[in-house]
């Protein structure tokens, strides 16, 4: 069998196996076992994106207006209108002391770094490599990761797989979006990535705290 | 599960949310909106890759969900129900922008230039090392729409080859087909953005 003859079958290779001559030609060609490799790695690291953006307030404001129109709801007692609930979205309900703490680190961590690379950007053009440093980096972060799984894991043991889980794949999303600024300040894609990621990692806290509370 | 889930709400569990949606309470659509509105936007976001239409068809899709809630039985999970009815509103109106004697499954057929190129080359053309998520995320907005599609059903959020073909109109094998040639791709797109941040040093 030869790489043409191979990477033909390869869709149907990669959803069930190969027999044994496809393993063989695997096994031996360095360029198909590369591709199968890339291609194993493409499809592992799509599972992991997250669902990261919101969208605007638009669309809940157009749902709200449609559902009045066509008369799918009926407002509250003792109200004439369909009203947001913006106290109950509201994450101070359930964020106080060392958590609300932990929040706003992370979100002033990421304002920290948008703001050195920024600095850096306007101080040293064209030089785009400059490295955040290491009081910017989320050691402080990481603790307090420890501290929510260790709750977690006191009072939900179940749940503390899943936890971790998404604790390391938001802190991988982070750690990728801060390279990426750091290797170019004026990147505003990757700046956006950085606070989407930040945000998201904030709402895992913020989600943590309105299961388990204090 | 998702019928445990506290919602945002005051007190509330998911699935008395949606039975106080059933008699049409306001506070708990908004509810059910605000805990399953960034799936559904960032699924309508992948697969079209345009914000505007995004957020468009993300109204679309809870309208559907409340003008159809009350045939909600619970056989499956509600995320799940949801889910499907964000794809099947996506599909409709991807179907309805193509043109009208172009069947689906060809008009998800990309140009000849947008495909992947074969990889019968040498050691050279791989792709080391781990991926870049922010990468990844800037490769799958830019492919072609059927392959994106294909990409996001299948790899990103989970259905199998027989869903897609049926919620797509096409066949199992045009469904492998396409994923194949939309990961590799990605494949080249990924080396090319690699070769570029390595040439930019």
């Amino acid at each position: 069998m030869n790489c043409a003859e191979f990477q033909k079958l390869l869709p149907d290779i990669m959803e069930s196996g190969g027999n044994a001559e496809e393993e063989a030609h695997l096994k031996s060609c360095a360029v198909c076992s590369a591709l199968v490799q890339d291609l194993e790695q493409i499809a592992e690291s799509a599972r992991l994106l997250l669902p990261m953006q919101d969208p605007s307030p638009r669309v809940w404001a157009g749902i709200r207006e449609a559902l009045e129109r066509e008369g799918l709801v009926r407002p509250p007692l003792g109200t004439a209108r369909f009203r947001p609930q913006v106290a109950a979205l509201n994450p101070r309900r359930w964020l106080t002391g060392g958590h609300l703490l932990a929040v706003a680190a992370l979100l002033l961590f990421a304002i920290g770094i948008l703001w050195f690379t920024n600095h850096a950007t306007q101080e040293s053009r064209p030089v785009a490599t400059a490295s955040v440093p290491s009081a910017v980096a989320p050691a402080a972060i990481d603790e307090d990761d420890a501290r929510l799984l260790t709750a977690v894991e006191q009072k939900s043991p179940a749940l503390l797989p899943t936890y971790r889980e998404n604790l390391d794949t938001v802190n991988a999303y982070i750690r990728d979006a801060q390279r990426r600024v750091e290797q170019d300040p004026d990147d505003m894609g990757a700046r956006d990535h950085l606070l989407r990621a930040c945000n998201q990692k904030a709402l895992l806290y913020e989600m943590a705290m309105a299961r388990f509370g204090e | 599960m998702a019928q445990a889930r506290k919602l945002a709400g005051p007190g509330l569990s998911e699935a008395e949310a949606i039975d106080r949606a059933k008699q049409g309470d306001a506070e708990s659509f908004e509810a059910l909106y605000a805990l399953h509105k960034r799936r559904v936007y960032s699924l309508c976001l992948r697969m079209t890759g345009n914000t505007a239409e995004a957020e468009d068809l993300t109204q679309e899709a809870f309208l559907q969900l409340y003008r159809k809630i009350a045939t909600f039985r619970g056989e499956s999970a509600f995320s799940t129900w949801l889910h499907r009815l964000a794809v099947n509103v996506v599909l409709m109106h991807l179907r309805k922008k193509s043109l009208p004697e172009v069947s689906l499954e060809a008009s998800l057929e990309p140009q000849q230039d947008e495909g992947p190129k074969k990889d019968i080359g040498g050691p050279d053309k791989v792709l080391t090392g781990a991926i870049d998520r922010v990468n990844l995320a800037r490769a799958i907005d830019s492919l072609p729409r059927g392959y994106r599609l294909i990409f996001v059903l299948h790899d990103v959020e989970g259905y199998e080859h027989n869903e897609i073909a049926e919620m797509m109109g096409c066949s199992i094998g045009n469904s492998k087909s396409q994923l194949h040639k939309a990961r590799m791709k990605l494949r080249e797109i990924l080396k090319e953005s690699r070769a570029e941040e390595a040439a930019g040093r």
